[in-house]
């Protein structure tokens, strides 16, 4: 009798969710008919409104890009907390390899400057020469020019 | 291949959050919980626990398991506090601007109040078929009983639903 009731009731929300067929539904009315209290619940379902549009539909993804981005920066947050300190020491490495290769090279060369200015050489010179060893020096010129008048 | 995991499941919290918090709106209506702090816990849960995640059921009815079982605990800690009490209609709100009509709001306003006063499982079982969308064996999965027994939770929910809607006079 029991096991019959929640038959029955498990078929009326077939009935609510319009998956019976015609003759499935002529077949559940007669069987409502010993079970008067559950053929009122019957009724009183299918007069129920669809509840389906009750809440709108779902809103576009662009509208929770601010609930979206905080619950990814939660994981990433996580995720960091939970690296070794190796992979930490990775991270930060490549992340800021860059900036670090820039600074380093700044330094050398601040130190390369001083001592180049410390004990001057004439390498500059040199290396003009290598490349263009025709190219006359307006300078040189100059000097000669005041060579020959000191011996004159 | 748990990093793989990882990275999808990073990949669809775009997709599965709107639809989500449409579910649990429904879900917490009249509440004083946040649907988007509970969000965002859930997924975070989900993640540190992603390990257990064994892809018979979908993430989506993973992740809803999850939200419900952040809430239900959070109506004991608030039971704790003070006792559920009714929620005034005016607390349910419609941002939709779909009812216009002053009478049709009024019975939107009344029905959700009706689905909020159910108690709390055939309440999830009605918003996850009826508002959500989802199968009788989805419903199964995330409430852990048969279901059989879903649809007869099913029944109980609806005609408890009718007798609130009759007091309203609806």
């Amino acid at each position: 009798m029991e096991l019959k009731r929640l038959q029955l009731e498990r078929k009326i929300i077939d009935a609510a969710d319009g998956a019976l067929t015609s003759e499935e539904m002529r077949q559940l009315k007669a069987e409502l008919q010993d079970y008067p209290d559950l053929l009122s619940d019957f009724h009183d379902i299918m007069k129920q409104p669809d509840l389906s549009a009750l809440y709108g539909s779902a809103d576009e993804k662009s509208n929770f890009k601010n609930q979206i981005s905080n619950i990814q920066h939660a994981i990433n947050q996580y995720e960091f907390q939970n690296k070794s300190f190796e992979e930490v020491s990775l991270i930060w490495f490549r992340k800021y390899a860059i900036a670090a290769s820039i600074a380093v090279l700044a330094v050398t060369s601040v130190f390369r400057i001083e001592s180049v200015s410390e004990h001057q050489t004439d390498s500059e010179y040199l290396i003009s020469e290598i490349f263009y060893p025709n190219l006359e020096s307006e300078a040189d010129d100059y000097m000669i020019y005041l060579e020959e008048l000191s011996t004159q | 291949m748990d990093k793989d995991i990882r990275k999808k499941f990073q990949q669809e919290i775009p997709n599965l959050y709107p639809r989500l918090h449409r579910a649990l709106s429904a879900y917490l209506s009249g509440s004083a919980l946040d649907p988007e702090d509970i969000l965002q816990e859930a997924f975070l849960k989900a993640y540190k626990n992603i390990g257990r995640f064994q892809g018979n059921s979908t993430l989506y009815t993973w992740l809803y398991s999850i939200a419900r079982n952040i809430c239900i605990d959070e109506f004991r800690k608030q039971k704790k506090e003070s006792g559920r009490s009714s929620v005034p209609v005016e607390e349910h709100r419609i941002e939709s601007d779909e009812f216009k009509h002053r009478d049709e709001r009024d019975d939107i306003l009344e029905l959700r109040k009706a689905i909020s006063e159910l108690p709390e499982l055939l309440r999830t079982i009605v918003i996850m078929k009826s508002v959500d969308g989802l199968s009788y064996p989805e419903i199964a999965e995330v409430t852990g009983i048969n279901e059989q027994t879903v649809k007869n939770r099913m029944f109980r929910a609806r005609k408890e639903l009718a007798q609130l809607m009759k007091n309203y006079s609806m």
